[in-house]
């Protein structure tokens, strides 16, 4: 089964990367940050210069690891489940490889078998997965 | 759910995890039941590390509400909290003396739902780029559930600070806490 880890979501769920060991960069212009406006803070840490394409590739690079890594199960299951009860959207249909040693999963959605997050799981989340085959 | 803090069985399954990891085995891979056991007992724990350290959730969702801070910075603060608090569970439960002497406050489980409703929030949110139909909320959406939730947080009522996992913080929250 190919999975497929596209850089635009990786960066966009950057901020999961220091579960994989991925350590985010010293942001010595977080001051500057404060400054803007919420627009121009987003595109300000799109920048590749600010978030470098280094450290977004060193998490695709760890979620790739996770993946092929041998004690790392596959299990269908979905996103979301709990959010649609809030009736925030439907839940996504997807693949859970998660690894209990760890406790990192990562999230793919059926259409596409696109990355769509990857995180360390708490054990209320553990839990979800266990009883449900669910997160979030 | 296991609602009972069972501390003995708590420890006793945390051996039997121990000893089977340094088998290259785990209690997942070798009793379900066991594990599924073992993670209700980590949650009971959990929920009480949330409580115990709610004043650095509850100041951050202030910030957000004031819009002192914005969205993204929410999350990476939100996620860093929530990795300390992970590391001081695995911390404690490491130390079993000090895990038999943990107290569970009978709030802890009402204020970390509260909790995991803001992070499946923060996983949830979207930019308003977004199509309509694709997975999640828009920011209008999740200000006035963070709103809301901010208003509940509060209204749990407080109780003296733990004694048992005072406040934990890497350097780069002090950080970062300083800086917004």
């Amino acid at each position: 089964m190919p999975f497929f880890i596209d850089e635009t979501t990786a960066r966009k769920k950057i901020y999961h990367a220091p579960d994989f060991n991925v350590a985010l960069p010293d942001n010595p212009d977080l001051e500057y940050v404060k400054s803007l406006s919420t627009k121009y803070r987003l595109k300000y840490l799109s920048d590749q210069s600010i978030l470098p394409q280094k450290c977004v590739g060193e998490y695709m690079k760890k979620l790739g690891e996770h993946v092929l890594d041998p004690t790392t199960e596959i299990q269908v299951g979905t996103l979301g489940g709990n959010g649609a009860t809030k009736d925030w959207n439907e839940s996504i249909p997807g693949t859970h490889v998660f690894n209990s040693n760890t406790g990192n999963d990562v999230f793919f959605a059926d259409d596409g078998f696109k990355f769509h997050t990857g995180m360390k799981f708490n054990y209320v989340q553990r839990i979800d997965l266990e009883d449900n085959n669910n997160i979030l | 759910m296991t609602k009972t803090f069972n501390k003995i069985r708590y420890i006793e399954l945390l051996k039997k995890d121990q000893s089977l990891k340094s088998k290259n085995s785990s209690l997942y891979k070798e009793d379900r039941i066991e594990y599924r056991e073992l993670l209700s007992y980590g949650v009971i724990l959990y929920n009480q590390i949330l409580y115990n350290r709610r004043h650095y959730y509850i100041s951050l969702i202030e910030k957000y509400v004031t819009n002192e801070i914005d969205s993204l910075l929410l999350r990476i603060q939100f996620f860093q909290i929530q990795r300390e608090d992970k590391k001081i569970e695995k911390d404690v439960e490491k130390n079993f003396e000090r895990l038999s002497n943990v107290l569970i406050d009978s709030k802890s489980d009402e204020f970390s739902m509260l909790i995991t409703d803001i992070f499946d929030a923060c996983e949830a949110l979207k930019p308003d780029s977004e199509p309509e139909e694709a997975y999640g909320i828009t920011e209008l959406r999740f200000r006035a559930f963070l709103e809301k939730t901010f208003l509940q947080m509060k209204n749990i009522k407080s109780l003296p600070g733990s004694k048992w996992f005072p406040g934990y913080f890497s350097k780069s929250t002090v950080i970062l806490s300083t800086l917004l």
